[in-house]
């Protein structure tokens, strides 16, 4: 079962401190053992390593891409999803959408998915199903079996 | 035991057949060996990550900047 990664959330699971930490942590917990396919693109990878670097040190992004990075599937833009993904970036102007956040809707909607593991609320207006808690990923689970 | 079927390249098929016969056994225990060494690591892989949830504190420093400036720390909005 394939689900997206945002990198704020990703990054509230391995922070202890972050203030989001008690219900990021024991999401990546399930997703992580009922075998979910964690899925993200390369701007949204960036973007987390930058964040753990910045707020935790270099140590934690190498740890990340020793231990982390294996388990994840990334979609690698090239200059065309480039495009897309910053043309989808200035149609939602009005929001605080970030670029790593655009490049993730534009390859959610390339796979087919709508499932990500994420806490930002204006995501929802795009069509995102948020999976914030082990509760939320089971019931997405459930749901794309049953719409099989 | 289950039997099935599977289709392999030139080369996958030639590692094969070497390797069965360096180690004296059939082809399907060599493939049986290569799934259960495949498991061994996604296990280890998965154990791991699994340590590392929460393993990270934030400098405090750090955090206080980005409070105080939006999401960009303090050096970073020096830095233009």
């Amino acid at each position: 079962m394939r689900v997206f990664v945002d990198p704020a959330a990703f990054y509230a699971a391995l922070v202890r401190t972050d203030p989001r930490h008690a219900e990021a942590g024991p999401a990546l917990r399930a997703l992580l053992t009922d075998g979910a396919q964690l899925c993200t693109t390369s701007y949204a990878l960036h973007e987390l390593m930058r964040r753990l670097q910045e707020h935790v040190g270099l140590h934690a992004v190498l740890e990340f891409e020793r231990t982390f990075r294996p388990l994840l599937t990334v979609v690698w833009l090239k200059e065309e999803d480039h495009r897309a993904t910053y043309a989808r970036l200035r149609r939602r102007w009005e929001r605080s959408l970030t670029l790593a956040q655009a490049s993730l809707l534009a390859a959610m909607d390339e796979a087919g998915v709508t499932g990500l593991f994420s806490y930002d609320e204006q995501l929802v207006e795009e069509g995102v199903r948020l999976v914030r808690n082990p509760d939320e990923w089971r019931a997405y689970a459930l749901a794309v079996e049953a719409a099989r | 035991m289950v039997r099935t079927q599977i289709s392999f390249t030139e080369d996958e098929f030639e590692f094969l057949k070497r390797a069965s016969l360096r180690d004296g056994g059939s082809l399907a225990s060599v493939v049986r060996r290569a799934v259960d060494e495949l498991r061994r690591r996604q296990e280890v892989g998965l154990e791991r990550a699994l340590r590392y949830i929460g393993a990270f504190e934030a400098d405090p420093l750090v955090e206080i900047y980005t409070r105080r400036a939006g999401d960009a720390p303090e050096r970073e909005k020096r830095r233009g």
